[in-house]
């Protein structure tokens, strides 16, 4: 077994917190659904959920593609999908800060009246919605990346690499 | 007038009431620099890409374009929120104005992005 770098540690964290948002999102979007008294605290916690693990994606996935991304990059645009770096990760690396801002505004809503005021639940859903779909786009653009990173070494001429 | 019309008149009138109470004016203020953030990031992401000179200065700013780019996303919903969420004016009339404008925008800068690096 290989060892386990900073980096490999780093880059599957980024996903893995991305997906946790996700989830938060959801929970938030269903919880609103249903509204009531009941469950206000519920979707406070889990609006502030879903800020932290898309904050903290971001933190992890910044901090990789700053310091580690440059020698993957290389290889992508030398392989055979180029556009995995041209279009899907400079796109990705720019759409990230919508689902971050949706993120960050999100419990901002849900501290407000969700049971009493239509639209503040209508808005608690869209943004919930928005952010599960942005993250999912962006958890596809990643795994395209990462194709891209893979084709290209199945290319290289590697020993091996063509079984 | 039966149980049923009655049933549904009184569901409107609930609904008609629960439209009545508003974004609170912090959501508000905060949903509207959302929008104008998002906007923001594909703006910045256009005019980076397409002017060199821009983009080396981010990079020299906090030490990668990327990460200056992000702050300077953050700060703009931060700042332009504070700001919005300070004064007293009342900005969107509309009950659902700041949904329909957040939706909007989130659209437009997402497929502003894709459409950039897809033609450039």
């Amino acid at each position: 077994m290989g060892a386990l770098t900073l980096s490999d540690v780093i880059l599957y964290a980024h996903p893995t917190f991305g997906v946790f948002g996700i989830l938060a999102g959801v929970w938030v979007f269903v919880e609103a659904l249903n509204a009531s008294a009941a469950n206000a605290k519920r979707i406070w916690i889990a609006s502030i959920a879903c800020a932290v693990f898309i904050t903290a994606s971001w933190v992890l996935g910044g901090y990789w593609y700053v310091n580690y991304y440059y020698a993957e990059k290389a290889v992508i645009l030398k392989g055979p999908w180029p556009w995995a770096h041209n279009l899907v990760m400079e796109t990705k690396e720019h759409l990230f800060f919508i689902p971050l801002v949706l993120a960050l505004y999100l419990p901002l809503v849900t501290r407000g009246d969700l049971v009493r005021s239509m639209p503040t639940r209508v808005m608690a859903m869209a943004v919930a919605f928005m952010i599960v779909g942005s993250c999912l786009v962006i958890e596809g653009a990643g795994a395209l990346i990462n194709a891209g990173a893979k084709v290209a070494f199945i290319h290289s001429g590697a020993k091996g690499a063509e079984k | 007038m039966t149980n049923t019309e009655i049933g549904r008149a009184a569901g409107m009138a609930a609904r008609t009431k629960e439209d009545e109470v508003g974004l609170d004016h912090t959501a508000t203020a905060y949903g509207i620099a959302a929008a104008i953030a998002v906007l923001f990031n594909t703006l910045l992401a256009w005019v980076k890409d397409a002017y060199d000179p821009l983009n080396n200065a981010m990079a020299k700013t906090l030490g990668h374009h990327w990460t200056t780019h992000g702050v300077a996303v953050v700060l703009v919903f931060l700042i332009v929120g504070f700001v919005l969420s300070r004064s007293s004016a009342d900005w969107i009339k509309s009950p659902y104005g700041v949904v329909y404008m957040l939706c909007a925008a989130v659209v437009m800068a997402g497929l502003g992005l894709a459409g950039w690096f897809l033609l450039v």
